[in-house]
């Protein structure tokens, strides 16, 4: 009888603990989404609509809130940590980050690395070889080849005694540097030379004043998007003329130009895969704490006129909506 | 052979699982059986049903999305198609009241154009009008064009230029006629129809390009996305390109897949799709004179935070359920089992040397049951004490045989006699009394038989008759007419003394000489039966008497021997069974017969033990009966 | 001796350790939304909003500005400024997209309880009136229509050779913006109302929406002159975008400067003060930016503050009207140095 009573007053246990389990989660309300903040320089430019695009689908997919920062020019990593401090407070569960030009933002973040997840797009910490945190973004320094391989395909004279002049974005950042690396090591060789290399800092002087007084060249690489707009617009306005303008362009606003043939070519990175898939891994790190993210390599496009409005090209246009 | 072993072997685990069925049960009281078989039942039936609803509310919030999916399809195609009908009749307005009407010089022309477009201009991205050879004549708003477009190999163009009698619609592009200063690009979804044109007197034909914005149907949609929870819809041709997807740049780079082309096939209405490896469901609406479809993806296991909650919710009140139907069971189990239970305490309590009262209560078949325990076990006392009785009376007979084999009286009458005869010097006489007496007392105790041969028993007779003879001085005769046949067989010690004893005191004894008193002792055999008759020609007695003889032990009086014919007929009876006995037959004045009648048994130590044995169960039936 | 002179020295060195170790804790962040990114004028006022903004900083007091837009669309403009507060700031300076529908904007600020001050599209009275932290910068269409009207009625008068045709009317030409647009309506309106009370006699040739582009104005003026030709002896336009696009038409027609028309316009950017100096363009109204920047700026800052009580000047404590300012050839020249 004993034995029937104590197994009776168990299983009634039991079940009163199921029973108060499920009810308190009748009642929890769904779990509160976790918040992944992502900081990019000068968040309201149109530059980042694909990125936003793709963060906010990933974000949408993994039933993550999407915090974006508000933010002007991020000139130092201590202007990033301030940023990233700010959010902390804010209650974020992961970042999502575009490092800051300079030699301190790898240390800066590594004491983030131990707090929160986080994940460096479109450009890697600026140090030597690469900064080890994981990274989504196109391959730099293949981008400079890309360009070089362009130079050299649509010259008639395999850039024999041709000049190029370069301009480049911040100084000290990891975009940068291995573009212009690139560029230069695919160059090798060939007989033309790099007149000058100029390091763009948006809203200092104006792009083409500051051409104009350089040396005259061949061609014009452009590896800075913003720089890429505003001389592609100093172009259409007829304020500049000179070689024919090659560069990365992230923004709807250089396809553009390079509709108007005020640029040549025009290398388009993926920003909608970067933020699509940065979201995703921190997604998938959230998820599981244990999960080890991996660095991704994003697509680069190379478009030339003729490729205007192939199907295709529409459909990457899309992404900008 | 295989069968076989096959039929064994299901023989084998049907014998196995009834054996472990039978095996539970045996180990479990009857309360826990009881808990175990409703709980079984308890949890089987609320799973079951918690089940039940909960598939019912799942398959009802599916309905319910899939019906609300249709519904919006229905009332979200309109709206397209009401734009796009809006669209159409912009061109014809453009076409019948502006182109055909004015001469393409006219100030009215450019002015009813402007109008037009201005009236419209949160529909329409850009209209134009170009002439045979794809040359620019009107445009709104005005832009400077694109150059080196070639009008005339554009899509729009050319079919317009193919099927005449329609406005073509196209699928959504990006507009690329027209600079544009904002450094954007226009999605549009361009109208084309060819128009007859006035340019004096010239007749031409014409291209009209109306740019609706893409907008105008890309907010509906997203609209209706956005209230959709995880349905979501989508815009595609009918060959399943897909023109509005919510996720369509996720498809264009490969991370998501839908299967347009499939649900493009179907014809308005709602089938079952397998998507992405789920099944769901699908609601398709034929947009009008373009040939889209508008589609709506129900996936299947919609988790909506309202499932979860109602799953959640199930189990909990299914638990609950649960809990509360196991205590009732309990208490239903307990009130139940409880008499059953206390019955059984009480059986228990009993056995282990208790008293004899059973709890009875519960429901009348148990109350029945306690009844008849408790009436069982009064009998049992009862019985018991009877036998007890019964032991005590053998016992008491027993030795009142015992007594009666050394019948004191007579024993003391005979010593005296011997004195007698010793003080007269009577010795011969008195040897011979002596040793009469000893076979006397010899074959009375017969080391303890019951059954002994009937020459022994004779025997016995005759001593007890010869002493008898002596004290009574010869009153009377005896005569033994035995037959040998009869010697041998067994016999119940001690039944003919009685009758002798009998037949002296109630028959001879009283007799004077010359009244020729005479006891005759016959043994005859017949076939089976053995007869020993002692008859006495004495006084006799009346029927009545012989009647109480042998039934009323009270009414007889003793007359020192103790022991009687009831005794003797009793005895006889046990040990041989009731057809045999004395049988006692009189006459007043005239003479008394007694005939003992018994089985023809011969005598051996086998026959002797086992009829013995025999006795002692009778005895203790007989008892029993009693 | 010795130990004074180290105690001096230490007592001076350490406040400036102190003064290091200092960290920057008040953070001012302000978020600004437009209408749209296309809009020049709009453009040139938030820089000069992030300028004065800067100005304001301190050591205490760190001020970040971020800048987003929205492409014409009031939900996406929602949409926005729901994530600005998401994201975290302190005050809200939005240029609205539809100047009817604020509501989801006060909504949000509201809730979360954020200052908000509108610029440049003014929403109505009752709205502004939900709430006592909303405030208003910008400035009346109507005088700048009157001031418009003032210039041009004292260019008339002064040079009356304007008439070309001697009839004491001058034709003239309007540039509207856009068709039931607030301020296009009240520009268009309280100038020529002005030039009327000013005593000049007006003879409407023809008006055209060109949408404040130059580039549309351009070609609508092409087709007026295409019809008119040297009729035309006075464009008015809404704004000076679409004054410009006139000047571009008469330039490509090749018409000698004496038979161009006069040509105002509103807003004094960059290109029509230069176009005042050579003489293309007789007047425009200054759209004081460096003004309303300014008082965005200060108002965020006082408000950030607490000093809002304090706050002086504006009227019925939410609005504060900035005043324009008449531009000819005679004063141009300060507002090109600016």
């Amino acid at each position: 009888m004993k034995k029937n009573k104590l197994t009776f007053i168990l299983t009634e246990l039991v079940l009163v603990v199921l029973a108060a389990f499920f009810i308190s989660r009748i009642f929890a309300d769904n779990e509160p989404q976790k918040r992944v903040a992502v900081i990019v320089e000068d968040s309201g430019d149109k530059r980042w609509d694909a990125l936003l695009n793709g963060l906010k689908q990933s974000a949408k997919n993994n039933n993550l809130h999407l915090i974006i920062c508000n933010t002007d020019l991020i000139e130092n990593a201590e202007d990033e940590k301030e940023l990233i401090n700010e959010q902390l407070q804010n209650n974020a569960d992961a970042f999502i980050i575009c490092p800051a030009p300079g030699r301190k933002t790898k240390d800066m973040l590594g004491q983030l690395q131990g707090e929160k997840p986080f994940v460096l797009i479109l450009d890697d910490a600026y140090t030597k070889g690469t900064s080890g945190y994981v990274t989504v973004k196109p391959d730099n320094y293949k981008m400079g080849q890309m360009i070089a391989e362009q130079l050299i395909q649509d010259d008639t004279e395999q850039l024999r005694n041709k000049k190029v002049g370069v301009v480049l974005g911040k100084a000290e950042t990891e975009e940068a540097a291995n573009r212009i690396a690139g560029l230069k090591d695919g160059l090798e060789g060939y007989d033309c030379e790099i007149a000058w290399e100029y390091n763009y800092a948006r809203g200092s002087q104006n792009i083409s004043d500051i051409i104009a007084s350089k040396e005259q060249v061949d061609y014009l690489v452009v590896l800075d998007n913003w720089a890429l707009e505003e001389l592609g617009e100093a172009a259409e306005e007829n304020k500049y003329y000179g070689a024919q303008i090659y560069g990365v362009g992230n923004s709807e606003k250089a396809i553009v130009l390079l509709d108007n043939q005020n640029i040549k070519c025009l290398l388009v990175p993926d920003d909608y895969e970067t933020g699509y898939m940065s979201m995703n891994e921190i997604a998938k790190k959230l998820r599981h704490s244990f999960y080890k993210m991996n660095s991704c390599e994003t697509e680069v496009r190379i478009i030339n006129k003729e490729d205007l409005y192939s199907k295709d090209l529409e459909r990457f246009l899309y992404s900008y909506e | 052979m295989g069968q076989k072993e096959n039929g064994k072997k299901k023989y084998n685990q049907k014998n196995i699982i009834q054996k472990t069925i039978q095996n539970i049960s045996v180990r479990l009281d009857i309360q826990s059986m009881f808990m175990l078989v409703l709980s079984a039942m308890t949890i089987a039936t609320t799973i079951v049903m918690g089940l039940l609803i909960y598939n019912r509310f799942k398959m009802s919030v599916k309905e319910t999305a899939i019906s609300n999916a249709e519904s919006r399809i229905e009332s979200t195609t309109d709206q397209v198609n009401g734009e796009l009908r809006n669209m159409r009749q912009i061109c014809n307005a453009i076409n019948y009241n502006i182109v055909q009407e004015y001469d393409i010089s006219d100030q009215e022309f450019s002015r009813q154009f402007s109008l037009l477009y201005e009236v419209n201009n949160d529909k329409i991205q850009s209209m134009a009008l170009y002439d045979s050879n794809g040359k620019i004549i009107a445009a709104e708003p005005v832009a400077a064009q694109k150059k080196n477009r070639k009008v005339t190999e554009q899509d729009w163009y050319k079919s317009a230029t193919d099927e005449i009698e329609n406005i073509h619609i196209s699928t959504p592009h990006i507009q690329d006629l027209f600079e544009n200063e904002t450094y954007q690009y226009n999605w549009v979804v361009s109208l084309s129809s060819l128009v007859d044109m006035n340019q004096g007197d010239t007749p031409d034909n014409g291209v009209l390009l109306v740019d609706m914005k893409y907008s105008m149907i890309e907010e509906l949609l997203d609209n209706l996305n956005e209230a959709a929870g995880e349905t979501y819809y989508y815009l595609c041709t009918d060959d399943g390109e897909i023109l509005y997807h919510p996720r369509k740049a996720e498809i264009d780079r490969g991370l998501f897949v839908e299967e347009s082309s499939k649900a493009a096939g179907y014809e308005n209405g709602t089938y079952e799709l397998s998507l992405n490896g789920k099944k769901g469901n699908v609601v398709v609406n034929n947009l009008s004179y373009t040939g889209w479809k508008l589609v709506g993806v129900v996936p299947e296991g919609v988790q909506t935070a309202s499932i979860n909650k109602f799953r959640y919710y199930i189990i909990a009140t299914t638990i609950i359920l649960l809990m509360m139907l196991l205590i009732v069971n309990k208490m239903i189990a307990r009130k139940i089992s409880k008499p059953i239970l206390k019955l059984d305490e009480s059986v228990k309590s009993y056995e282990t040397g208790g008293k004899a009262e059973i709890y009875i209560g519960g429901s009348s078949e148990i109350r029945h049951l306690a009844n008849s325990v408790q009436n069982s076990y009064k009998q049992i006392e009862q019985l018991m004490e009877e036998i007890i009785r019964q032991q005590n009376k053998r016992r008491k007979s027993e030795l009142d045989a015992l007594q009666s084999q050394i019948n004191p009286h007579f024993l003391y009458n005979t010593l005296e006699s011997i004195t007698w005869m010793v003080e007269a010097n009577k010795n011969e006489e008195a040897v011979f009394m002596i040793s009469e007496l000893a076979k006397l007392l010899r074959i009375s105790l017969s080391k303890g038989k019951t059954v002994i041969r009937i020459s022994d028993e004779l025997q016995h007779s005759k001593s007890y008759m010869n002493i008898q003879l002596i004290r009574y001085k010869d009153r009377f005769k005896v005569e033994f007419l035995i037959d040998e046949k009869v010697e041998n067989c067994c016999i119940v010690k001690l039944v003919v003394q009685p009758v002798l004893e009998n037949a002296i005191y109630y028959g001879v004894g009283n007799m004077d000489e010359d009244e020729g008193g005479k006891i005759t002792v016959r043994g005859e055999r017949k076939d089976d039966d053995i007869f020993l008759s002692i008859e006495d020609n004495g006084m006799g007695m009346s029927q009545e008497v012989v009647d109480n003889l042998l039934t009323n032990s009270e009414k007889v009086p003793k007359h020192g021997s103790g022991v009687g014919l009831i005794n003797v007929h009793t005895r006889i009876q046990l040990m041989f069974g009731e057809e045999y006995g004395l049988k006692i037959y009189s006459e007043p004045d005239e003479g008394t017969k007694v005939v003992i009648h018994i089985p023809a048994i011969p005598y051996s130590e086998e026959k002797r033990e086992e009829l013995e044995n025999k006795n002692r169960k009778r005895e203790r039936v007989e008892d029993e009966k009693k | 001796m010795a130990v004074t002179v180290i105690l001096i020295i230490l007592i001076l060195v350490l406040p400036g350790c102190n003064q290091k170790t200092k960290r920057i804790e008040n953070t001012l962040r302000v978020s600004v939304v437009t209408y749209t990114h296309d809009d020049p004028f709009i453009n040139a006022m938030v820089d000069e909003l992030k300028e004065e903004l800067k100005t304001w900083e301190t050591e205490d007091r760190k001020i970040i500005t971020s800048v987003r837009s929205a492409d014409n669309d009031q939900k996406a403009q929602n949409e926005i400024v729901e994530e600005m507060i998401d994201a975290g700031c302190d005050i809200l300076c939005v240029n609205l997209v539809d100047r009817t529908d604020p509501t989801t904007v006060i909504r949000l600020a509201r809730q979360n309880d954020i200052p908000v001050i509108f610029f440049n599209r003014e929403p109505v009275p009752e709205d502004l009136a939900q709430w006592n932290q909303l405030y208003y910068v910008g400035c009346e269409a109507k005088q700048s229509g009157e001031m418009q009207g003032e210039i041009a009625a004292d260019y008339i008068k002064n040079h009356p050779e304007i008439d070309r045709n001697q009839d004491g009317r001058i034709q003239y030409v309007l540039l509207e913006g856009e068709a039931g647009h607030q301020d296009a309506i009240s520009r268009t309106d309280s100038s020529v109302k002005t030039l009327i009370e000013q005593g000049i006699n007006l003879e409407k040739l023809s008006y055209q929406f060109a949408d404040w582009n130059r580039g549309q104005a351009e070609n609508r003026m092409n087709q007026i002159i295409n019809q008119y030709g040297a009729e035309v002896e006075m464009i008015l336009s809404n704004n000076d975008e679409m004054a410009l696009g006139a000047i571009e038409a008469y330039k490509n027609a090749g018409y000698s400067q004496q038979e161009w028309p006069i040509i105002f316009g509103i807003d004094g950017l960059d290109d029509a003060l230069e176009a005042i100096q050579n003489g293309t363009m007789q007047g425009t109204v200054y759209n004081d930016k460096e003004d309303q920047a300014g008082e965005i700026a200060r108002l965020a800052v006082d408000i950030y503050d607490g000093k809002n009580q304090e706050i002086q000047n504006l009227q019925e404590e939410k609005y504060y009207v900035s005043q324009y300012r008449k531009v000819d050839t005679s004063n141009v020249e300060d507002f090109l140095k600016q």
